[in-house]
């Protein structure tokens, strides 16, 4: 009787926002959602009728939900699509299809499944003795095909390319991938990786970089042996053998509601000390995986709300929850430069719940970190940028409109509460009017991007995300497919495509002449819980101990 | 043709100088834009990759006289964003969210709710009688309301005059009394 209470108490407090679609996390089925708001936070609901209802977390505060909505923005699509089709079958037939709004924004590779850790919460590895495990690793000219299919894409050509895994630097080919790459014109290139071979390897950050990795996208799950029990020990040293080699660093927590929650403060804190070589945190929500309860979801579910509550509350404040913008509200600035250049440019149109970030400076004087918001008005930027547009396709003549808009920046910008050493006008003046990679890269030498991504589960999953999805993979039959349906639906995407394409495991093993778990890191790094320079905020990250032998 | 009409409405016709005077005014655009702002249209300028339709309005109040004063000066913008929706029970593809000046994102459940969200409304104002002065006065609302160009409609702008409201500013509640009563 008093569930049936609760029950209706529940219904009764519900307030619909939207209607959309999402999949039965048992069976796959598309089935219609309900987007709907309840005790300040936003849920999700749908029934399956043979599996029955799943409400699950959405998002956790409203008003941040209503404050990022109002930045929606489709995008330009992906045109040249692989899969025509006239009526949209979400998420059936990926790859990309010509419903798609989004065009590529960054293509990831697998290079390899094999890992040198075996994490146990980790589905990307192959996992010798399991039924149907295939050791996927595509060829250099694979490689190079799927390149070029991204390069084909228009109205905007891939540009960005993730290589990614296992870990990508088992290959002993990834300085001849990265070289592959570039030469088929990608200018950005980030290798995911989990940093023990560059700990081990001083002079592979070197290798890599001279071949053109632009930055690693180094796993950092927490600042203690705890919370990162998986390269705690070695991220000094992949940190320092990167200062070496000037290779940037994008730490990538992956974030779980009580198991590593309380750390973000601790993160942001080990980027800030680590700020010369650290570009960016991209914090990353956890997506649950696998069958899980309902009461093991509620335990471990965290969206990207909740990750800015606890930074705020673990940094003291020094980064509010107001310092964040939704990813899709960067589009002023890139139909500024459209208008402009009467040119499509390169436009992150993902759905506005998917990802949020923010730019914070050091402040070489007062040495705080500083939002972008304290001394920028990024509301009164945006709308100005978009009322310029506006005018230069009402007719207005683009060059006088721009260079007004140009002039008019310094309005937005208070240069009191500027962080010292730092001309933001000027910065974004180049990044405006030349919009190329290298005003880009000054605005970012000057700060830290901290952004937080929330890759969809089956509990959560939502097709107007999923749609403007730009977070891709490109695969050895030429496809190019959204992350939340390679990796949400692994059975129609990534186990099929990695089965199609791979050996099995003994194959593998018989062709190289070694076992598939030679591979693995033995922990050579690893001495006690902590040492000088490891990732624990007690320690310092100067003294790093030479490495001997591995 | 474009018709932007605009009411304006006080609480009261007379104030003390201490009191404040509550005003409302009523707008309401109509013709062309507001008949070109619907579904089909939308999904062509969608198409087009034309996403957003910005409503510029600058509404003013003023107090007429041999020198008009200006009492009140807002600008405020409404925007309509054009986008895929994946709600099944809608029989379109494209669909309009409105984000009100306030920030409020808003999905209409039809046209006629769209349009009216999107053309229509009321703002409120308040002002001490001090602030307007003593005596009779003639208030006024002015209100332009400005758009760019878009795929189905070419830029515009409309201006309108509200209707005269009276008002009286008095130095005291009862205008009956004279200095000695209330000194006594
Ligand atoms: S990868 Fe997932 S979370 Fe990221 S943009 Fe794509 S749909 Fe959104
Ligand atoms: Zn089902």
């Amino acid at each position: 009787m008093a569930q049936l209470e609760e029950l209706r108490s529940a219904l009764e407090r519900r307030h619909l926002i939207r209607r959309t679609q999402s999949i039965c996390p048992e069976c796959n089925r598309i089935l219609p959602a309900l987007i709907f708001e309840r005790d300040g936070k936003v849920w999700m609901s749908k029934t399956c009728p043979e599996h029955g209802e799943c409400e699950e977390l959405y998002f956790g505060s409203y008003e941040m939900y209503k404050k990022f909505s109002t930045y929606w923005t489709d995008g330009k699509r992906a045109q040249a699509p692989n899969v025509p089709i006239d009526k949209c079958s979400c998420p059936m037939n990926c790859g990309l299809c010509s419903n798609h709004l989004s065009h590529t924004g960054l293509a990831n590779i697998i290079v390899t499944n094999r890992c040198d850790l075996t994490c146990w919460y980790c589905f990307f590895y192959v996992k010798k003795g399991l039924e149907g495990a295939y050791l996927y690793e595509p060829t250099l000219e694979q490689i190079r095909s799927m390149v070029r299919t991204l390069r084909a894409q228009r109205p905007v050509p891939g540009n960005s390319v993730q290589i990614t895994g296992g870990e990508p630097t088992l290959r002993e080919d990834l300085v001849d991938i990265v070289r592959a790459i570039r030469e088929e014109g990608v200018e950005h290139i980030q290798l995911n990786t989990n940093g023990i071979t560059l700990a081990l390897k001083p002079d592979l950050a070197i290798k890599l970089r001279e071949a053109g990795v632009s930055n690693l996208y180094l796993s950092f799950d927490g600042v203690t042996p705890k919370t990162n029990p998986k390269n705690h020990w070695e991220v000094p040293y992949t940190l320092e053998n990167c200062r070496k080699a000037g290779l940037g660093v994008v730490l990538v927590p992956t974030i779980i509601n009580s198991i590593n929650d309380h750390e973000l403060g601790g993160i942001v804190k080990f980027a800030w000390k680590n700020m010369d070589i650290v570009r960016a945190i991209s914090f990353q929500p956890v997506s649950l995986t696998g069958r899980m309860s309902k009461k093991e979801r509620e335990k471990y579910r965290i969206t990207i709300p909740d990750c800015i509550k606890r930074v705020e509350e673990q940094t003291d404040g020094m980064i509010t929850k107001e310092d964040w913008f939704p990813v899709p509200s960067c589009s002023p600035v890139t139909h500024f430069i459209e208008a402009f250049t009467k040119r499509p440019n390169y436009e992150l149109s993902i759905h506005f719940a998917c990802g949020a970030g923010t730019y914070v400076f050091e402040d070489e004087d007062n040495k705080k970190l500083i939002p972008i918001t304290q001394f920028v008005d990024i509301k009164g930027l945006l709308e100005y940028l978009d009322e310029a547009s506006e005018e230069i396709n009402s007719g207005a003549n683009r060059y006088l409109t721009a260079v007004k808009a140009v002039l008019n920046i310094n309005k937005f910008i208070d240069k009191e509460k500027q962080p010292k050493g730092l001309s933001l006008s000027k910065l974004l003046t180049s990044v405006l009017l030349k919009h190329d990679y290298s005003s880009a890269g000054q605005f970012h030498l000057r700060s830290m991007f901290i952004g937080m991504m929330h890759f969809q589960d089956k509990y959560n999953q939502d097709e107007e995300r999923l749609q403007r999805c730009d977070i891709h993979y490109l695969t050895p039959d030429l496809r190019i497919i959204p992350f939340c349906s390679f990796n949400v639906i692994p059975e129609w995407y990534r186990d099929r495509i990695q089965q199609k394409y791979g050996i099995p495991v003994s194959e593998w093993e018989a062709k190289v002449g070694r076992k598939l778990e030679d591979g693995l890191y033995r922990g050579t790094l690893r001495r006690g819980s902590h040492h000088a320079g490891c990732g624990c905020v007690v320690s310092n990250n100067v003294h790093i101990e030479p490495i001997t032998g591995t | 043709m474009n018709l932007l009409s605009l009411k304006l409405e006080s609480n009261t016709k007379r104030i003390v100088r201490d009191e404040s005077l509550k005003l409302k005014v009523y707008f309401k655009l109509s013709g062309l834009v507001r008949d070109l702002f619907n579904q089909k249209n939308w999904e062509e300028a969608w198409d087009k990759h034309d996403l957003t339709l910005r409503m510029d309005y600058h509404l003013k109040i003023y107090k007429n006289g041999l020198i008009k004063k200006l009492l009140s000066d807002l600008k405020f913008v409404r925007k309509a964003k054009f986008y895929w929706s994946r709600n099944p029970d809608l029989p379109y593809r494209i669909w309009v969210m409105i984000v009100d000046e306030d920030g409020n994102p808003i999905l209409p459940k039809d046209e006629e709710e769209a349009k009216s969200v999107f053309f229509e409304g009321f703002k409120s104002f308040s002002f001490f009688g001090k602030e307007i002065g003593l005596g009779e006065h003639g208030l006024i609302a002015n209100m332009k309301a400005k758009w760019s160009k878009h795929s189905f409609i070419d830029k515009g702008e409309i201006e309108a005059n509200s209707n005269k409201v009276s008002i009286e500013v008095i130095e005291y509640k009862d205008y009956s009394l004279n200095r000695e009563t209330i000194l006594s």
